[in-house]
Parts: C-alpha cells; structure tokens; sequence
C-alpha cells in the first residue's frame, strides 16, 4: 500500500466521519455480528454474520431474508434491545450501547396493551418518559389523526380489526418521533388489501414526515413496492449479507404505482434470484 | 289483513306465506318469527332455569335430610335437621360468642391472608420476572406445595402454643403458595412482543411493573388469591380445631361436637360458607373493578 493510498483511505475515513456527524446516515452497520446464548438449544447461537450496510436519512430500507436469517434480531440490536457481539452498529452518528428513545420499533403483533384505549397505547412510550401531559395529549391527537384512528381513540384494542390495530402499533411507535423507524414484518400478518392499504399509508406518512426507516420483510414484493433500497440476507443462523439492490421506483408513489412500473417486474426478479442463490449456497454446504 | 299476516306468521314461520294483496295473490318470504315460536312464559323459564334446577336439588336435598330425620330413619342426634340447624343458627348469631367466634377467625384469617398476599405477592413476581429467582426457589416452593401442609398443625402448635398464632401460621402455610404460584405463572405468561415493546420505549424497571407485568399477570394474581381464600379458611377452621383457645367458629364447632350438638356444628359450618362466599364476592367486584376493559 502505497502513501498515497493510505492518505486516501483516511481521508475517505474521515469523509464517513463527517457523513455520520451531519446526520446523512441514519444507521450505520460496520461489520456487525449479532448472537446470544439459546437457552432451547443450550449453546451460543450467531444469528447475524458480518453484516455492513447503512440507512441515509429519509430514506426507507428494506432487509429481506428466508425466516429465521436474523433480521428480527438484527433490528432487536439496532434499537438496543440485545447486544450485537462485534463491530460498529451507529444510530444517528452514536454508538448503540442499550435501549434507546430515538429508535422505535413497530411489531409484527400490533403489541397494544389490551387494557389501554387506543389513545393511552400510543401515548404510551411519552407517558414513560414523562412528557408533560399537554404535549402528550397534542402529539397523541396529531398521530391519531396521522393514521386515521381519531375516531377509535376511546375504543380498546380488542374492539379495532387488526389492521387498525396495526395503525395504532405505527402510531405509538411514530408519536415519539424517532430519527430512526423499525419495522418488523409490520404487515405480514394482515389480509393482502388491508396490506396493501397499509403500504400506501406508510409512504404517505413517510412523505410527510420524512421519517427514516428501517423495515424487514420476507416479502420480495413488499419490499420493492415500499423500499428505496433493499438488503439481502442469507440462510440463518449466522447469516452475511448477499448483497443489495437500490429501488429507483420513486418518491411518493403509492403500491400500485410501484406494481405498473416498467422495472417493478425485473427488480422483483433479480431479489428473488438474490434470494434463491443464498438459499443454493447454503444447500450446497 | 295485517293481523292474519300475523297469525299465519305465528302459524307457520320461516316459509312462503301467500297474501293476498290488492286483489291478487302474491307469494312473499316471511322470515321466522322473532322467539323462535316460544311465548314469552316459556322464554322466562328458560332464562330462569340454571337457578331453578340448581336451587331445586338443594330443596331436594334439604327435603330429604328433614323427612329422614323427623320419620327417624336416621339419629337425629348425629344428623340434627334442617329447621332445627335453621333454629340452632338463629339462636347462635344473637349470642355474645357468635361474635366473638366471627372476631377471632375472621381476624386470624384476614391476618394470615394478609400476610400470604404480602410474602406470595412479592415472591412470585420476583420469581416470575427474574429467572435466576425463579431457579432459586423453584424446588424449594414445588416441595412445599407438594406437601401436606395441613400435617403442620402439630408442629406449629408446638411452636406458637395453643391460640391465634397458630391459626395465623395455618393460614399463611396454606394460603402462600397458590398464591406465589399463580403470581410467578401470571407474569411468565405476559405477553413477550408486549415486554419487548415496553422495554425498548425504554420502560425502567419499576415501569415496566406498573404498566405492562402487575395489569397483565392480574387475572392469574386473582385466581390465586380465590384458591387462597378457599384453603386459608380450610386454614383457620382446622388450626382452632386443633388449637383454639377460647373462640373462634373452628373451636365452637369442636366444643359442639363433643356435646353432640349436630345442630350447632352444622350452623358453625353455615357461617364459615358465607364467610367464603362474601370474601370471593370483595374479591370479584376487585376483578370486575380491574377488568372493565373486558366487557366494554
């Protein structure tokens, strides 16, 4: 390596430095790897190898997988929810070191405590952190309105369908106004028109508020309909990044904007071909 | 023309009626009538039958026990009957021991319950929330449960003596473990996805208690503290049997039984099953006051 190289490499360095301290990425993954002790299984188990990628701000990546790659647990890391074993995981610039307010994660289940009104379960994480009870009611009322459940603020969760229960799920995880937004297979477990639904609703919002956001899915068709970018993972357990595809569908589209579109069927195509080379691999081992 | 609609409706139900409207004959679907063609008597019985029919085997019973008695089909100097029980208990609550007896055990009772809520409470969330706790006493709690507990008795009165403390201990040893148990089940139970959303809104600790374990693990809590109730009265009864000093229903009842006054002991067994049924009927307006989400 000559000098020349190395200055450029520092200087390159310092560039992702600066990068991070204005805030243009919003996660930052340098080669992390993610495991915990399985107590099922009685031994360590490396659910995530090696992984780098990273989040610009304003923009919506999607992590996609085969079930049980990790990227659940990847997300349960990036919010601070486990920690990751090796390398740098930054939100925002800093380092992840425990659970934090600035990450909030939406959950596959809707999670609503079943004895709190809608309200109360998206005023929830404010409540905790003892914001005074005027902002409260203010930033609760404008999320309720976000995704259309002003009408159902009083009702409990087990009175909403499961796609409003969802809507209250974005909702709560919105009304902290996180610099970073989790996903985790937010809609997999609803009917496909209220997915889709849903979808459209994501990206409005997401317009509207410039949200930066994290999802995972198994879905390659979600994800291209709804991402900017799309990372791909390998089989579990200890799965590597196979590789990553940018999505030059569009700003503010809607879902079936992203299905008409001329590349939609070839970008689709290319994911799942992304994804059937890691699961040939893995096979082969 | 509108009252033979009715009529024909009443009649048949759920099938073509014809009716002749403005001259000619039209064919036209009439839904079922409304009380699936039951008047409204044999609705209300319907309505009222789970109480007539329970009620009906507690007079049958009652009827029979009274019958064999007067027609000394039975000694009614072991069986007593029921109007002369219903006379023992008339005369029994105007007494000055009657409430003396309730005082007793009625406060031996609500102490050893007390005292179990406290101890099985703290101990079962602990045990529920952290799994180290829970390895700690697993065995520990699993044996003593397992235990005849009621054995006990000779030794604790070896221990506190004739007298209240004794029913207190009972109490407790029988009351805590439904208790600690139903507790430690309730909050291994809560919700995972609802624990991970609390904590990664960054709940501390003490949050995550009020907000998310203590309401979530609360419908177990509550059948733990019903079968609690249950054995804690079996709890008191058997200590004063055993180690009543001068009253208490439990030591009434064993100075009847030796007098051979059935009369009495059924009466004493009378007031100890309305002491059950008003602490399950305070502890099920708790629940309704905790669970109103439910139903609304």
């Amino acid at each position: 390596m000559t000098i020349a190289d190395t200055s450029r490499s520092l200087s390159l360095e310092a560039a992702a430095d600066r990068q991070s301290l204005d805030g243009k990425l919003k996660l930052q993954a340098d080669d992390v790897s993610i495991g915990y002790f399985s107590e099922r299984r009685g031994s360590y188990f490396e659910a995530m190898h090696s992984l780098s990628f990273s989040v610009a701000d304003e923009s919506l990546v999607a992590l996609i997988g085969p079930s049980g790659c990790g990227k659940s647990t990847f997300l349960r890391a990036v919010c601070g929810l486990l920690p990751h074993q090796y390398g740098d995981l930054r939100v925002d610039g800093s380092m992840v070191s425990g659970p934090r307010a600035d990450c909030s994660l939406v959950f596959q289940s809707p999670a609503l405590l079943p004895w709190r009104t809608v309200e109360r379960n998206v005023s929830y994480g404010l409540e905790l952190r003892k914001v005074p009870k005027q902002e409260i009611k203010q930033i609760t009322g404008e999320m309720l309105n976000m995704v259309g459940l002003t009408k159902f603020a009083d009702r409990y969760p087990h009175q909403l369908s499961g796609g409003m229960q969802q809507r209250a799920n974005l909702a709560r995880a919105l009304a902290n106004q996180p610099v970073l937004l989790l996903m985790d297979e937010p809609f997999s477990a609803l009917d496909p028109q209220t997915r889709d639904r849903l979808g459209d609703e994501l990206l409005r919002i997401r317009e509207l508020t410039k949200q930066t956001i994290l999802m995972v899915t198994h879905q390659v068709d979600e994800a291209v309909a709804l991402a900017d970018k799309v990372v791909v993972l390998s089989h579990g357990p200890g799965s590597v990044k196979t590789g990553e595809m940018d999505i030059p569908l569009g700003r503010g589209r809607t879902v079936e904007d992203s299905r008409h579109h001329k590349s939609y069927g070839s970008l689709v195509r290319s994911l799942r071909e992304m994804l059937a080379e890691s699961a040939a691999e893995e096979d082969a081992d | 023309m509108s009252d033979t609609l009715h009529a024909s409706r009443a009649a048949i139900g759920g099938t073509v009626v014809t009716v002749a409207a403005r001259g000619e004959q039209t064919k036209r679907v009439v839904p079922p009538p409304r009380q699936g063609g039951m008047s409204s008597a044999q609705l209300r019985y319907r309505r009222a039958e789970p109480v007539l029919l329970g009620v009906l085997c507690l007079v049958i019973v009652l009827v029979a026990w009274q019958v064999s008695s007067d027609a000394g089909w039975v000694n009614k100097l072991f069986v007593s009957s029921p109007t002369s029980v219903a006379r023992q208990l008339g005369h029994y609550v105007t007494t000055h021991q009657f409430w003396l007896d309730l005082e007793t055990t009625g406060v031996t009772f609500l102490e050893g319950l007390g005292l179990s809520l406290v101890v099985g409470l703290i101990l079962g969330l602990a045990m529920g929330f952290s799994k180290r706790i829970g390895y700690f006493f697993d065995y520990a709690v699993s044996l003593s449960y397992a235990a005849p507990r009621i054995a006990l008795v000779p030794i604790l009165i070896l221990w506190f003596g004739i007298g209240r403390t004794t029913g207190v201990a009972m109490v407790f040893l029988l009351a805590v473990f439904p208790i600690i148990i139903n507790t430690m089940t309730g909050v291994q139970n809560v919700d995972a996805t609802v624990l991970e959303m609390a904590r990664s809104q960054k709940a501390s600790t003490v949050q995550l208690f009020r907000t998310v374990i203590i309401p979530g693990s609360l419908p177990s809590v509550i059948s733990g503290i019903r079968l609690a109730i249950g054995n804690g009265l079996i709890g008191v009864i058997v200590a004063e049997f055993l180690a009543g000093s001068s009253a208490g229903l439990g030591y009434t009842m064993q100075q009847a039984a030796q007098q051979f006054d059935a009369a009495q002991l059924f009466a004493g067994l009378i007031v100890i099953s309305v002491l059950g049924l008003i602490a399950t009927q305070i502890l099920r307006m708790v629940e309704r006051h905790f669970q109103g989400w439910r139903t609304s």
